[in-house]
C-alpha cells in the first residue's frame, strides 16, 4: 500500500468517525454516560436500596443494564461483591470472568447493547454465610462504555466509566423476626383477606361440583363461572416494624394431616390468576412501620378433595431469599356441602310448592270465605307491614353494617327490630282483628308482591322464606287456637278473660270492646310466633347456605335464631295482641 | 442625520401601506376580516388549519422555499385538512383565499389530531390490577380507508364513515360478544364473529343488512352452562374469509377444546373447506393469518396430551391441505403445555412465518425453505421473556402478539404476572423484559426495542409497514394512568424507539383496540373505563368511546 492510498484510507476513516460523532450525541462526561446507560442493581430482587440479607441464606438479585442510546455501544461491566458474601452460579453468567481480590469478588462481563432500550440482565445469586458479621455492606458495579462501530469493533474513542453502589444489611434470623411479624392468620377469609366472623373458624367449604352449579344457575341465575374461582382465602396480616420497605413472599401449601405430603387436589388451576407455575403465592410490598393483609386462595372443589382435616402451611420469606422467616402450620377442616341444608331447602321448596298450588287451585274459594271488609283489612295490613318493615329494613340492611363496622355481623340485632318486633306486632294485630286461617298467608302474599314489585326482591330465597313463614305461622296460630275456634276453648282458662272471649268468638269480642286479654294469651302468642319464626330463620339460613355456598359458624346460627328468630318475635307478638285488641275497640 | 431617519421611517410606512394595498387584490368583507388562523397542526399526512370561525374557502396554498401546494375547496369551513409531505423545522407559509396568510415552522415530529369521538354504550370498567378484565373489542378499517367497523364486548357493531365521521349503522347482537371483525376484500361487506351459544359468523352489507350467517357451533358443540364457543379471528384475502373458532370448557379442572379452521366464500356464505375436514382440533386456536396462498395458525392449550398437540404451528395451502406443521415443546419445568395467543403470522410474500409462545419464546420459520425441503425447522428462536426463578417462584411476562412484514418482525411482551392477592400494594417486581416491544429484522438482529409504558392490548401494522399503532392499557406495576393511550411509531425514521415514536395520544381510560387505515390517513381506537381504586371502593376514570384521529 503506497502513501497516497494510506492517506486516502485515513481520510475516509476520519470522515467515517466524524460522521458517527456528528450523528450521535457525544458522551463526553461521566454524567452523560450515566444518563445513557442505566444500571439497575437489585439485591434482593426488587429492592434497589437497603436490602436485608439473612445470615445462612442465599439471596437472588438482579443486575440489569439498559441503553438509552440509539446506536450500538460496547459495555464492560464489573460487579464487585464484598467478602464474606459469596457469589454463586457464576457459570450461568455469559462470558463472566471472575477475579478474587482480598476483600471482594469481582465479576467482569462484556456485551454490546445494539439500540435504545436494549438491555442485558443477569440473576445474581449470593450466599450469606452463617458467620457473616451483621452490618452494612456495599455492592457496586463499574460500567465502562465505548462506541461500537458498524463492524462491532470497539473503538477507544471515548472510554468512560462510572460506578453505582447499593447498600445491603446482613442481619440474623432473630433480628428479622423482630422486624417482620405475622399478626394474624384468618381462615376462612374473603378475597381482601378479611375475616368473616359469621364463618366457622378454620373451616373451608368445598366448591360446587358441576351438578350443584346447575341448581345454582337455575335458582339464582348466577353469572358465568370463572375458570378458576377459589373455594376460600387465607388472610395473613403481616407487620413491618422496620425502617425499610420490604417485599415479602408468602406461599400457601395444603398437606395431608398424616403424611405431611402435598395434597394434589388443592393444586391451583393451570392458568389460575392467583397462581403462577402452579404455586399459590403473593409477593407484597410492606411499607416500613405498616401492616398489610395478604389473601391467599384455597382451591378446593368437590370431587377433587375429600372432606376431612388438612394442614395449611403458610411460609413467609423475604422475596429473593431461600430461607423462611416464618412457617405456620394450621389444621383446617374441609367440609362438603351440608346435606342438612339440602334437606331443609327441599322441605322449603316442597312447602312453597304446596302453598303455591293450594293458592292457585283454591284462590277464589279462599277469597270468598272472607268478607270484603276483612280482605281490605288484610291488604291494608299487608301494605302496612311492607311500609313499616320491608322499606326501613331494606335501607337498614346496607346501612347498619357500615355503621357497626367490625360488629357488622351483629347488625341483625338492629334490623330485627323491624323484621321481627314490628312485623309480628302488625301480624298479630291483624290476627286479632281477623282470627282466621289464611289471614297470615294472604298478608304475606301482599307483602311479598309489594316487596317484589316495588323493591325488586323477587329472589327465590325470599319466595321460599315467605312460604315457609306463612305455613309455619298458620300452623302455630292454628294449634295455639288463635285461628282455630275449638282450640281456643281449650286454652280458655277463664271465661272472664276477654282475650279468650275474643279468640273463642270474634263477634262477641267485637260486640264487647271492653274485653281484656290474659297473660297466658300473650305468652301463647309469644311462643307460637317465636317458634314459627325460629323455624323460618333456620330455613332461611339453610337455604342461603345451600344455594349461596356459605358455611356459618354454629354459634352464630344459634345466636341469630334465639335473638332474631325467637326473642324479638316473642316481644313483637304479644304487643300485636295488645295492639289488635285496641284496634278492635276502634273498629267497634 | 435626523432628517434621513425621518425619511427612512416615512418610506417604510409608505412601503407597508402600499404593500397591503397590493396584496389585497380583491375586496375583503367585514366577516372575512375578522377571521384568523387559530392554529396549524402538522400531522402524519399533512396539516390541519383551525380557523376561529367558519369561512367560505376557495383555495389554500402551503409553500416553503422549494415547493408550493394549492388545494381547492369552495366550501364553508372552519377546519382545513391539507395532505402533503412536510419537512421538519422548515418554514411553511399558509395562504387562505390568497389574503389570509401566516407562516409556521414545522415541528420535528407530527402531532395527533382528533377528528371526532363517539361515545359507546356502558361497559364493565376494567380492573386496575388485572389486564384479563379489559374489555376485548375489535376494530378494522375498510380497504378503501372509508369505513371503520367496531365490535364491542356488549355485542354492538357500528360502522363509521371516516369521511363524514358519522355512524352508518349500529346493530346489537343479543346475548353475544363481538370477538372478531373484518371487511371483505372489496370493502363492500363486513364479517362479524361472535362469542355466543350459536357462534355465528355474520356477513352484513354496509347498510347493516344481514346477508348470511353461519353457525360454527354445529361443529364445535353447543354452549354449556357457563362456556360458549367463539370465533377467534377472521382473516380475509379477496373474496375468501379464513376463520378460526374455538370452544373451551372446563370439566373437573380439565380443559377441553374444540377448534376448527374454515375457508368461507364471502359472497355465497358457502364453506369451501374446513380443517380438519371431519373432526375438531382438540386444542385452542386464537389467531390465524393468510397471504392468500397459505393459511397459518398455531394451537395452544392449558393441558397437554392432545391428539392435535398444543404448541403446533400449522401451514396449510389455500385448498386447506396441510403443507407442514412444527410442534414446539413445553418450557419445562414451568409448564407442561404450550399456549400461543395472537401471534402466528405469515409475511405478505409468504416467505416467513413467525410465532410467539406465551412463555416468552419467539420463533421465525422460513416457509419457502420448509416447503422446498419438506423439513419443518425453526430458522431462529429468541427467548425474550422466558421465566426467571426467584425464591422458587417463576417470574414471567406473558407474550401475546407478533406481527410480520417482509422487512421486520415485531414481538410484544405483556405485563409481568402478579397474583391479584397483592391487592392494594404495588410490588415493584417486573420481569426485565415485561411490557416490551421487540423489532427484529428477518435475520434475527434486534433493530429497535421499546420499553412499553403499559400493557399493549392491541398492535396493528399499516399496510405498507410504515406505521405501528399500539393501544396501551394499564401498567400493573407502576399503575401510572398517564401511560394509557395510542402510540404511533414510524418505522422509516432513523434511530431508536424514541426517534421512531411519532406521537402519543393519551386517553384517560385504557386503550383497548386500534386500527390504521390502508392509506395511513386515519387511526381509530377504542378507549374503555377503568376502576383505578384497587380496594372495594370505586374510582372510575375514562369513558367507553371510539376516537378517530389523523
Amino acid at each position: 500500500m503506497n502513501i497516497k492510498s494510506l492517506c486516502l484510507l485515513r481520510f475516509w476513516r476520519i470522515l467515517y468517525v466524524s460522521f458517527f460523532l456528528f450523528l450521535l450525541p457525544s458522551i463526553n462526561t461521566i454524567a452523560d454516560a450515566e444518563n445513557i446507560i442505566i444500571t439497575d442493581l437489585q439485591v434482593p430482587y426488587g429492592v434497589s436500596e437497603n436490602g436485608l440479607l439473612l445470615q445462612n441464606s442465599t439471596v437472588s438479585g438482579l443486575l440489569k443494564v439498559e441503553s438509552h442510546y440509539e446506536d450500538e455501544l460496547k459495555i464492560n461491566l464489573s460487579l464487585i461483591i464484598p467478602k464474606p458474601l459469596i457469589p454463586l452460579d457464576l457459570s450461568e453468567i455469559d462470558n463472566a470472568k471472575v477475579e478474587y481480590a482480598n476483600n471482594s469478588t469481582i465479576i467482569n462481563n462484556s456485551f454490546n447493547l445494539v439500540t435504545e432500550y436494549d438491555s442485558h440482565y443477569n440473576i445474581i445469586n449470593i450466599k450469606i454465610p452463617e458467620n457473616a458479621p451483621t452490618g452494612i455492606y456495599t455492592i457496586y458495579t463499574v460500567c465502562n462504555i465505548a462506541y461500537a462501530d458498524g463492524t462491532k469493533e470497539p473503538r477507544d474513542m471515548n472510554h468512560l466509566g462510572f460506578k453505582k453502589e447499593i447498600k445491603v444489611k446482613v442481619i440474623t434470623r432473630e433480628q428479622l423476626q423482630s422486624i417482620i411479624k405475622i399478626k394474624d392468620i384468618r381462615i376462612p377469609a374473603d378475597e381482601e383477606g378479611n375475616k368473616d366472623p359469621k364463618a366457622e373458624p378454620n373451616t373451608i367449604l368445598l366448591k360446587d361440583s358441576n351438578k350443584w352449579k346447575y341448581i345454582n344457575k337455575i335458582l339464582l341465575k348466577s353469572s358465568e363461572d370463572k375458570l378458576s374461582t377459589p373455594a376460600s382465602y387465607v388472610g395473613i396480616e403481616l407487620e413491618n416494624t422496620g425502617k425499610e420497605n420490604l417485599i415479602i413472599l408468602a406461599t400457601l401449601n395444603i398437606l395431608d394431616l398424616r403424611t405431611k405430603e402435598l395434597v394434589s387436589g388443592f393444586r391451583p388451576p393451570a392458568h389460575g390468576e392467583y397462581s403462577g407455575g402452579n404455586k399459590v403465592y403473593s409477593n407484597i410490598l410492606i411499607p416500613s412501620s405498616d401492616s398489610i393483609v395478604i389473601a391467599l386462595p384455597i382451591y378446593a372443589e368437590e370431587g377433587e378433595v375429600l372432606s376431612g382435616k388438612y394442614i395449611v402451611r403458610i411460609e413467609a420469606k423475604i422475596f429473593g431469599s431461600n430461607q423462611d422467616i416464618y412457617r405456620e402450620d394450621i389444621i383446617i377442616k374441609v367440609v362438603s356441602r351440608n346435606y342438612f341444608s339440602f334437606l331443609i331447602t327441599l322441605i322449603a321448596i316442597a312447602t312453597a310448592l304446596f302453598l303455591l298450588l293450594f293458592l292457585f287451585f283454591s284462590f277464589n274459594l279462599v277469597l270468598e270465605s272472607f268478607k270484603t271488609s276483612q280482605l281490605i283489612l288484610i291488604a291494608l295490613f299487608g301494605t302496612a307491614t311492607f311500609v313499616s318493615v320491608n322499606i326501613p329494613g331494606t335501607i337498614l340492611f346496607d346501612l347498619v353494617p357500615v355503621l357497626l363496622g367490625p360488629f357488622s355481623p351483629f347488625s341483625f340485632i338492629i334490623t330485627g327490630i323491624f323484621y321481627e318486633i314490628i312485623l309480628y306486632m302488625l301480624i298479630m294485630a291483624l290476627v286479632m282483628l281477623v282470627p282466621r286461617v289464611g289471614v297470615v298467608t294472604l298478608a304475606n302474599v301482599v307483602r311479598f308482591l309489594m316487596n317484589g314489585f316495588i323493591l325488586g326482591h323477587f329472589n327465590p330465597v325470599f319466595l321460599l322464606s315467605y312460604a315457609s313463614l306463612s305455613v309455619a305461622l298458620e300452623l302455630a296460630l292454628y294449634i295455639t287456637g288463635f285461628t282455630f275456634f275449638k282450640k281456643r276453648e281449650y286454652f280458655n282458662i277463664s271465661n272472664k278473660t276477654s282475650a279468650y272471649t275474643t279468640i273463642r268468638n270474634p263477634q262477641s269480642a267485637i260486640r264487647n270492646p271492653q274485653s281484656k286479654y290474659s297473660l297466658i294469651t300473650l305468652i301463647l302468642a309469644a311462643i307460637a310466633c317465636g317458634i314459627a319464626d325460629a323455624y323460618n330463620t333456620i330455613v332461611f339460613f339453610n337455604v342461603y347456605m345451600f344455594l349461596y355456598r356459605l358455611y356459618y359458624a354454629t354459634w352464630y346460627i344459634i345466636l341469630y335464631v334465639v335473638i332474631d328468630g325467637f326473642l324479638y318475635t316473642a316481644i313483637g307478638a304479644p304487643l300485636g295482641v295488645i295492639l289488635g285488641n285496641k284496634l278492635k275497640k276502634i273498629e267497634y | 442625520m435626523k432628517k434621513k431617519l425621518i425619511l427612512l421611517v416615512l418610506i417604510l410606512i409608505l412601503a407597508i401601506a402600499f404593500s397591503g394595498c397590493v396584496s389585497n387584490k380583491r375586496s375583503v368583507s367585514i366577516e372575512e376580516q375578522s377571521v384568523s388562523i387559530n392554529s396549524l397542526i402538522f400531522t402524519r399526512t399533512g396539516a390541519v388549519i383551525e380557523l376561529n370561525q367558519e369561512l367560505p374557502i376557495n383555495t389554500v396554498s402551503i409553500s416553503n422555499k422549494t415547493s408550493e401546494d394549492t388545494f381547492t375547496y369552495n366550501a364553508n369551513l372552519s377546519k382545513v385538512f391539507l395532505e402533503f409531505n412536510w419537512d421538519a423545522s422548515e418554514l411553511y407559509k399558509i395562504e387562505i383565499n390568497k389574503y389570509l396568510n401566516q407562516t409556521y415552522s414545522a415541528p420535528s415530529k407530527p402531532s395527533p389530531y382528533e377528528l371526532k369521538e363517539i361515545k359507546l354504550e356502558d361497559v364493565q370498567p376494567a380492573n386496575f390490577i388485572k389486564t384479563t378484565s379489559n374489555p376485548k373489542e375489535v376494530i378494522e378499517i375498510s380497504p378503501n380507508s372509508q369505513y371503520a367497523i367496531i365490535g364491542t364486548a356488549n355485542g354492538f357493531i357500528r360502522l363509521i364513515n371516516l369521511q363524514t365521521l358519522g355512524e352508518e349503522f349500529r346493530k346489537k347482537i343479543p346475548e353475544a360478544t363481538i370477538t372478531a371483525i373484518a371487511f371483505s376484500g372489496d370493502g363492500k361487506y363486513v364479517l362479524v364473529g361472535e362469542k355466543s351459544a350459536e357462534t355465528y359468523l355474520y356477513l352484513y352489507d354496509l347498510t347493516g343488512k344481514e346477508v348470511w350467517k353461519y353457525s360454527t357451533a354445529k361443529d364445535l358443540g353447543s354452549a354449556s352452562l357457563y362456556y360458549k364457543p367463539k370465533i377467534t379471528h377472521i382473516a380475509v384475502f379477496k373474496d375468501k374469509a379464513y376463520v378460526s373458532a374455538t370452544f373451551l370448557r372446563k370439566v373437573n379442572k380439565v380443559y377441553y377444546y374444540n377448534s376448527r379452521i374454515y375457508n368461507i366464500d364471502i359472497k355465497s356464505g358457502e364453506v369451501v373447506w374446513k380443517f380438519p375436514k371431519n373432526e375438531n382440533i382438540d386444542s385452542g386456536v386464537y389467531y390465524l393469518d393468510t397471504n392468500g396462498k397459505y393459511v397459518v395458525f398455531a394451537t395452544g392449550s392449558w393441558t397437554s396430551g392432545k391428539k392435535y398437540r398444543e404448541g403446533t404451528v400449522y401451514c396449510l395451502n389455500k385448498f386447506g391441505e396441510l403443507e407442514w406443521s412444527y410442534t414446539i415443546e413445553p418450557l419445562k419445568p414451568y409448564w407442561d403445555y404450550v399456549t400461543i395467543w395472537y401471534s402466528t403470522t405469515i409475511s405478505p410474500d409468504g416467505k416467513y412465518i413467525a410465532t410467539f409462545t406465551s412463555d416468552g419464546r419467539a420463533f421465525l420459520f422460513n416457509n419457502s425453505e420448509i416447503l422446498k425441503s419438506k423439513i419443518a425447522k425453526v430458522r431462529w428462536q429468541k427467548n425474550l421473556s422466558t421465566p426467571i426463578e426467584i425464591s422458587g417462584i417463576p417470574i414471567y411476562a406473558s407474550a401475546n402478539i407478533a406481527k410480520l412484514t417482509e422487512k421486520y418482525v415485531i414481538f410484544s411482551v405483556g405485563s409481568t404476572f402478579n397474583p391479584p392477592s397483592a391487592k392494594g400494594h404495588g410490588v415493584p417486581i417486573e420481569h426485565p423484559m415485561g411490557n416490551t416491544l421487540f423489532v427484529f429484522d428477518i435475520e434475527g438482529n434486534l433493530k429497535w426495542k421499546w420499553k412499553v409504558e403499559g400493557y399493549a392490548e392491541d398492535l396493528k401494522v399499516s399496510k405498507d409497514g410504515k406505521y405501528i399503532v399500539a393501544a396501551i392499557a394499564q401498567n400493573l406495576v407502576t399503575k401510572d394512568t398517564g401511560v394509557h393511550g395510542i402510540y404511533v411509531f414510524n418505522t422509516e425514521r432513523l434511530g431508536g424507539a424514541s426517534s421512531k415514536l411519532e406521537w402519543v395520544y393519551h386517553t384517560q381510560g385504557i386503550s383497548v383496540a386500534s386500527a390504521i387505515s390502508p392509506d395511513n390517513k386515519y387511526i381509530v381506537a377504542i378507549s374503555a373505563p377503568i376502576d383505578v381504586d384497587i380496594t372495594e371502593k370505586e374510582d372510575i376514570i375514562g369513558e367507553h368511546k371510539v376516537i378517530m384521529l389523523t
